[in-house]
Parts: structure tokens; sequence; C-alpha cells
């Protein structure tokens, strides 16, 4: 046997042997992901391992070995490897020895993302403003995330019957994040559950309620009207000239008159102006005249401020805008203007900032083992990493018990020897195996499922699975246009004065369907705060199909259920090699003539040489 | 276990468990199938009566239609030997 630690060879005594315990999923236990382990190991503190420890143990050692990512081979005696990409754990210096564990197989994995968040994945792609363009081109599958429509105890309503994206929120493919997750770490996946509807449309809410009934305008530039003037040209417009302009973000071209956007999203411009216009009447010759003060967008003007002849009737204008965009103003006349008095008042250029979606911020309080372990236990997964590569197979009991391709264990075949133990009780389980949601009411439990074992002998009650998700809340909303569950992403709380104040709720995190809803007339729909509003025929609303666990626990778990009924765990003597350990294969089912049964391989025992080997199976009936 | 197991039907749907539906010609439609098959044993799905459609996986199938008329949908889920045949349900699709 030869042992490499960060591809390094370590000097291992004669006969040495190492006990090797296998195990992927132990069914005793369903929430646990197993790996391979070795038991600990007494590595001989020889010159050479000392000196690939970089002299740990010694007074003065600075190694860092034991607190790193320590990569482990183990060749067998054939030369065939049984350990290609594990790691080492160093636990203890003794005097003659280290003290060391050896892990391969999921947990490689599992070690990569530990204690890391889902906010350290590169999510810029999915990062935006909230827009109505950005709303709309979600229900168009232009985005990658989808602003599913559905009550999130905000204001759904606004002007009695629009939608109100100020109080959506996007969610994000689940898909989408599990890809993200496995491509940064490096590892590639395969499982058919990946194909399914169910795993497909499923979404991730963006965890905090994102809106400002109120917004103030950031301002990016102000000035005063005795710092402007006006283009005289002759014509019955006149470009406006900004003095020595000073913006606090975004520039203005050299000539004055441009302002160029900074960056996408919804600017508000506004003015105060007096302005004296005076146009060339010919007959009447030169007098004050009504005039329109204009903003150009890339030279074409989009809206006027204000009319009159002295500046009343003064309108803000919000403007949806892209970085790169130029900003100008004209006065407009009947007649040919001839000058230009500003005469007091200011003008100002704001950018509505206060609806940024940025989920790198908020995915920070959810942990990327968390979101797997969501995925595994929902479509009940095992998975199976590959000894050589970083793919990780991931298979549901069902597709295990279809495989026709069993490994006979049968004496016939060298490999049964004796069964040692049966037992009639799984432990960690209870007559009810809970499977709960986070409930914003601490008491709800009406989204929850169980598996029920009808085991007189077993505990009353426990819980198998607690997810980190939220569930809606108990009541339906039937304020949208179609009835939907409350995700709450925002308290409601009604002032003195009737009035309801709607409070940001954060780390609430929900997953959720949509399925697209066509409307009987058209719908408006729109933003209270940006001032802009479409109207849509269809959008995608919010459902909960098939996400109560007791729906999960019946499409995903029948096959646990009824092993859990009836069971049946022994422990045999089963004659193993090396090289059947090498190619040990768990998704297997192992049939055992003496016992008349198939069985599912939950553990091989300490392996350290080729003999009998204490395993332990699971009964399944074949019919 | 094993024999339910290895002789579990397909069961089809076209989002939603909905049976039927109706989409104009030549639009495409997604038809989903619920049932999880290994792959090393299940390897092929057959639509029945489609004009025209494009097999994606066990999973997941897009179909179109080139023309109007009420069609009847069926996957048929093989082993790999096709030693045997497990047969969806019926849903019906309009072609508009």
């Amino acid at each position: 046997m030869r042992l490499f630690i960060n591809d390094i060879e370590f000097d291992l005594p004669n006969g040495f042997k190492i006990a090797r315990t296998k195990q992927v999923n132990d069914i005793g236990s369903i929430a646990d992901r197993q790996t391979n382990y070795t038991q600990k190991i007494k590595l001989p503190r020889t010159k050479k391992n000392e000196t690939n420890f970089n002299q740990l143990g010694f007074i003065g050692s600075q190694s860092i070995i034991p607190y790193q990512n320590n990569i482990v081979k183990l060749y067998n005696k054939n030369g065939e490897a049984e350990i290609y990409d594990g790691f080492a754990k160093v636990f203890k210096s003794f005097s003659d020895y280290y003290d060391i564990a050896i892990y391969d197989g999921y947990i490689s994995f599992a070690k990569s993302i530990e204690n890391l968040d889902l906010n350290v994945l590169d999510l810029e792609d999915v990062n935006h403003f909230k827009t109505l363009d950005n709303v709309i081109d979600s229900f168009n599958d232009l985005k990658i995330y989808k602003y599913i429509v559905a009550d999130y105890n905000g204001k759904a309503l606004f002007d009695t019957d629009k939608i109100n994206i100020d109080f959506l929120v996007p969610s994000l493919p689940v898909s989408y994040l599990w890809d993200k997750i496995f491509q940064q770490f490096g590892y590639t996946y395969e499982g058919a559950v990946f194909n399914t509807f169910n795993y497909l449309n499923l979404w991730m809410t963006y965890p905090k309620g994102v809106s400002d009934e109120n917004p103030t305008p950031e301002s990016y530039y102000t000035n005063t009207f005795n710092n402007l003037s006006a283009i005289i040209t002759g014509a019955e417009n006149a470009l406006i000239f900004h003095n020595n302009p000073a913006p606090t973000s975004g520039v203005f071209l050299p000539n004055g008159i441009g302002f160029v956007v900074p960056s996408d999203g919804t600017y508000v411009i506004s003015s105060d102006l007096i302005i004296d216009v005076l146009v060339n009447e010919r007959e009447d010759g030169i007098q004050s005249a009504n005039y329109a003060l204009d903003v150009l967008i890339n030279g074409a003007p989009v809206g006027t401020l204000q009319t009159g002849s002295s500046g009343s009737g003064t309108n803000p204008l919000f403007l949806q805008l892209e970085a790169g965009d130029l900003i100008s103003l004209q006065i407009f006349s009947n007649g040919e203007i001839v000058q230009v008095n500003f005469e007091s008042g200011s003008i100002t250029y704001g950018f509505l900032s206060g609806q940024n979606i940025d989920f790198n911020e908020t995915f920070l309080n959810f942990k990327i083992k968390d979101f797997i372990d969501e995925i595994l236990n929902r479509f009940s997964l095992t998975p199976f990493k590959d000894k050589y590569s970083n793919n990780i197979v991931f298979k549901t009991l069902t597709e295990m018990l279809q495989t026709e391709d069993v490994d006979d264990w049968s004496s016939s075949n060298d490999k049964f020897i004796k069964q040692n133990e049966e037992s009639y009780i799984y432990r960690n389980y209870a007559q009810v195996n809970d499977f709960k949601y986070k409930y914003n009411d601490k008491e709800g439990d009406y989204k929850d499922g169980l598996i029920a074992i009808n085991n007189y002998n077993l505990p009353d009650n426990t819980t198998v699975f607690s997810s980190k998700i939220y569930a809606p809340e108990k009541e339906i909303s039937f304020e949208l246009p179609k009835d939907s569950n409350i995700y709450k992403l925002w308290d409601k709380e009604i002032k003195d004065d009737q009035t309801v104040k709607y409070k940001d709720l954060d780390k609430r995190f929900y997953l959720l369907r949509y399925e697209d809803f066509t409307f009987e007339s058209t719908q408006t729909i729109g933003s209270e705060t940006l001032q802009t509003e479409t109207t849509i025929s269809s959008a995608p609303f919010e459902s909960f199909f098939k996400l109560p666990f007791d729906e999960i626990i019946a499409e995903y778990y029948n096959n646990i259920s009824l092993i859990l009924n009836d069971a049946k765990l022994i422990n045999c003597e089963i004659y193993l090699n090396e090289s059947d350990i090498n190619a040990l294969d768990f998704s297997k089912l192992k049939y055992i003539k003496e016992l008349g049964n198939y069985y599912l391989l939950n553990k091989v025992n300490n392996f350290e040489d080729s003999g009998a080997i204490s395993c332990d199976l699971i009964r399944v009936k074949y019919i | 276990m094993i024999y339910q197991n290895r002789n579990k039907l397909p069961f089809i749907h076209f989002g939603f468990n909905k049976q039927s539906f109706t989409v104009e010609v030549d639009e495409d439609l997604t038809i989903w199938q619920d049932e999880i098959y290994n792959l090393d044993v299940f390897d092929s799905v057959v639509l029945v009566d489609a004009v025209a459609h494009t097999t994606i996986n066990n999973n997941k199938a897009v179909i179109s239609f080139g023309s109007v008329g009420t069609y009847e949908i069926i996957f048929n889920i093989q082993t790999k030997l096709k030693t045997k045949t497990l047969v969806s349900n019926t849903i019906t699709l309009d072609v508009v």
C-alpha cells in the first residue's frame, strides 16, 4: 500500500493496514450524506514524514498542514487507486507518530463549499435595477431572473387595480444557482431528476423586501439661474448652456450643453426657473413670449419641464435612461428667439437609485451547504462522486431499485459467509418523522410533512429534516387578479391616520414555481414610485404546487417509507478483497441466495485486508 | 418494491399536471414526464401520434404540430434492450 499526501509519498510501516469504512448515504439518517473514511491512522514519525509535514510537532514549527486541505491518494497492493482525490485531517502529533484520518467521496465536494454563503457565487449577471423594463423582460424570458407575480405582503396594487412592481421581488431558478455552484467549485453533475418539471420550475426568491414609497432622488447635478444661458441662433429653439457645471456623478460634454448619464436607471429632472424669453414678432417688434422648456434625450424631445411666460406649470420628469444617454435642455417658442433671461430658480438632475437588486449582498445569509442539502432532501437524492474526477452522479432510491445489474453476493460466488444479526429498528427514527419548513408564525406547521412508521417500539416523534426555507402564509391573498399565496417580505403597519406603512423584512428565503396566467382583459402594471406603467395580457404568477412537504414525501419518499415500515437491517460477513473494495458500487443492489433476498448496501465496516468483512445491508422486497 | 419500481408507468402532463391544452399550429409546447427512470436501464422516449416532435430526454419533450386538429399524446418508455415498454397516460392537445 502506498500513501501520497499533497503528491508526496509518505513512509508506512511494513505490513501496514488501514481500516476503511465505506458508505455513501445512511438510510438510518436521511438528512446526512455520508462519505468514505478510514479509521485513524498512526503515521510513523520517520525523518521523511517529518520533513513532508514541514517538521510538524517540533517546537517552533511553522507547519500549516493541520489547517489546510491535504489531497490524498492511496494505492492498494495491486497498484489500484483506492482513494484518488481524498483529503487528510491531521489531528495530533505524538513522539513517535502522527494521528491522521483519510476521507474521500462526496465529502471532497462538501469540504470545498464548507462555511461559504451563496453570496460568494459570481451573480453579476443577475444583479440589476428594478425597472419596469427589466420586470417585463423577465416575464418574457429575456432575463435569468423572473419577477414572479405574487402577494409579498406589500402594496400589491396602486391606483386601485394596477399591479405594483415596487412590491414585487425577483426570483432565481434553483437550477441556475445549482449550476453556478458546480461551475465555480470545479465540479460537474448528472442525474435524471435535473430534467424534471419539479426541478426546472423551482425558483428561489430574493430574500428581502426592496422598496421605498417616496424615494428622494440622489442629486447628480444642480445649477442656479445665473450659471445658465441660452445659445441664440435666430431660430424658434435655443439650447441651454451650463456655465461651469460640476455634477457629482456623470459628466458634461465640453460644449456645456449635454450631460452624459453615468448608469442605467430612472432619472428625475426638475426645474423652478423663472425665464423671460424674448422673440422677434416682426410686426410687433421684440416681445416676451410663451415658451416651453423641453428635455432632449440624445437630441430628441421627450418631455416638457415647464411652459408659459414666466415659469408656471413646472413638472418633474421621470425618465428611464441607459448609461451614455445624453440629456440636454432647450427653450422652444413660436417665434424667432432673440434673447433669454434666466431670472431666478435652479435646475436639478437626480437619480432614483432606491431599488438596486444585489443578490450577492442578500445571499450572504444562506450557506451553500444548506442550499445543496435542501435540494438533496427535497428530491431524496444520494450523491455518488466519481473516484477519478470531480463528477457527481445524483440518484434517487427508485433508480437504484430499477437497476437490473445486480451484484450476486451469494456463497456460490464466494461472497456470503454468514449472517451475524438482524435488527428491526433504524436509529434516528421515530413513529412520526417530520420534514419542517420555517414559518413567520413560529407555531406554524401547515406546510410540513411526515413519514409515519408503524413501529410501536420507536419514540413518538422526531424531526428528520429542518428546512432553511420559509413556508408562505396560511392565508391566501385575493388582492391580485389571480389568487396568490403570501410570501411575506414586508410587514404592514397601520398608522393612526389609517395609512399603511410597509416595513421591509429580510433573510426570508422562499421556494416557489410560476405558471403563466392570461388576464381576461389587458392589465396595467407599473411602478408607483418611478411613475412608469404599461399594459400586459399575461404574467407569470406564483404557485406552491408540489412544494408542501407532505406532497414531496408522497412523490419522493415512498420507497424509503416502505423500507422503514418493514425494517430489516442485517449485518453479514462477506468475503471482500482489495479489488472488490476498489470496485464497490453502492448504487447496485446485492443479492444473497442463502437469505433469499435483495439488499441495499448501507455500509462496509473497517476493511483492512482480504477476508470476511462486516457489512450492513438493508432488505428490499422484490414485490 | 423492486418489481414496482421497474414497472412504474410514466406520467405525462403539460405542466402542473394539466391533461389537456390548446396551442396554435407550429407553436412549440413542452410535455413533462414526472417519473424518474434509471438512465442505465431506460433510454427510449417515443411520442405517439405526434406529427412533429423533438425528444429531449425521459422527462421532457418539446412538440409542435403543423396542422389543426385534436391529438392524443402518449409516452412510451422502453428498456434499452427493448424487452419492456411502459406506456403513459394519454393527454390531449387541441391545435387551432
